[in-house]
């Protein structure tokens, strides 16, 4: 309670406070990992660390985060902009879609134009992302994305997916101590606590 | 030279100051539910740093002077406690803010 009263602050450590459980960067981990190994191994089984990523955030939030952080709604201000992220994030998946069609029907003499454009979109989103959340740390995971999307389209695939796997498995430790940490910070507090009052 | 608690000319003197809201926990309380729509118990506990007991007791004085009300609302099939400052919180916090920037911006350097 030794805060000062910067309301802008209290407000963006509220909102960050749900970033410290760790669960952005085990996804983002996995979408690495899942991402470099299908492509080191040609199993398209490996797709599937995606959805495993996907559902431990998930999970993860439902059975670890909320009972341990609590439950808030944000102002109209954070809510304008988590609109705005949807349609940016919509546009950006709606313009990748469109350059593969425009590959896939030859109007796009080469696969680079398609890679850099990929590779932007994801700089892009994740930059927007970073911004909403206020994580420089998301950031960095969105440009390493971002190149490796890049680097997997114009190097050599066995390296570029040896560098995917090793930032995925980097991104997904850092993820599993954020977790921990986490868990421990915020022990379970008596049952029902959150709906007392 | 004032008395005490007599504004010093013509600013806020420290009558004026809402004593509800003064108070350090129900200060942080209120500063968190005004940055927010609203929020639970157990999230106003952990950004509060205060007690179950503590909390309960600085939020009980906060609904009986109107600043704060309770939502019942269901998360999935269970029900839900949210709680929010009411328009009067808001406006009294607003209010608030208000008067000790005056009141401490008539302290002489």
């Amino acid at each position: 309670m030794n805060e000062s009263l910067d309301l802008g602050k209290i407000e963006r450590k509220a909102f960050s406070s749900y970033l410290q459980d760790g669960f952005w960067d085990i996804f983002i981990g996995f979408l690495l990992l899942g991402f470099g190994l299908r492509i080191y191994t040609d199993n398209v089984l490996f797709t599937l660390l995606i959805f495993v990523g996907i559902g431990i955030f998930i999970l993860g939030r439902r059975y670890i985060t909320m009972p341990r952080l609590g439950m808030a709604r944000f102002g109209a201000q954070r809510q304008r902009r988590h609109i705005f992220l949807l349609v940016a994030i919509l546009v950006a998946v709606l313009f990748t879609v469109a350059l593969w069609i425009l590959y896939a029907m030859d109007l796009l003499l080469s696969t680079n134009i398609v890679d850099i454009g990929i590779s932007l979109v994801m700089a892009v989103i994740f930059g927007m992302i970073a911004y909403y959340m206020g994580s420089v740390r998301i950031f960095i995971y969105g440009l390493v994305l971002a190149s490796m999307t890049f680097l997997v389209g114009n190097m050599d695939d066995e390296l570029a997916s040896l560098i995917s796997i090793a930032f995925g498995a980097v991104i997904l430790i850092v993820g599993i101590a954020l977790m921990v940490i986490f868990i421990k910070r915020y022990p379970m507090k008596e049952e029902n606590a959150g709906d007392a009052w | 030279m004032p008395g005490e608690g007599e504004p010093i000319e013509g600013g806020v003197s420290v009558p004026d100051i809402d004593k509800v809201i003064h108070e350090p926990a129900r200060l942080m309380i209120m500063a968190n539910l005004f940055v927010l729509e609203s929020a639970d118990f157990l999230f106003l506990m952990n950004r509060t740093g205060l007690t179950f007991g503590n909390l309960s007791s600085h939020m009980k004085k906060l609904e009986d002077a109107g600043y704060i009300e309770v939502v019942k609302e269901f998360v999935g099939r269970k029900p839900h406690t949210m709680l929010r400052l009411t328009m009067e919180g808001r406006d009294a916090f607003i209010e608030y803010r208000r008067r000790m920037g005056e009141f401490l911006g008539d302290i002489p350097e």
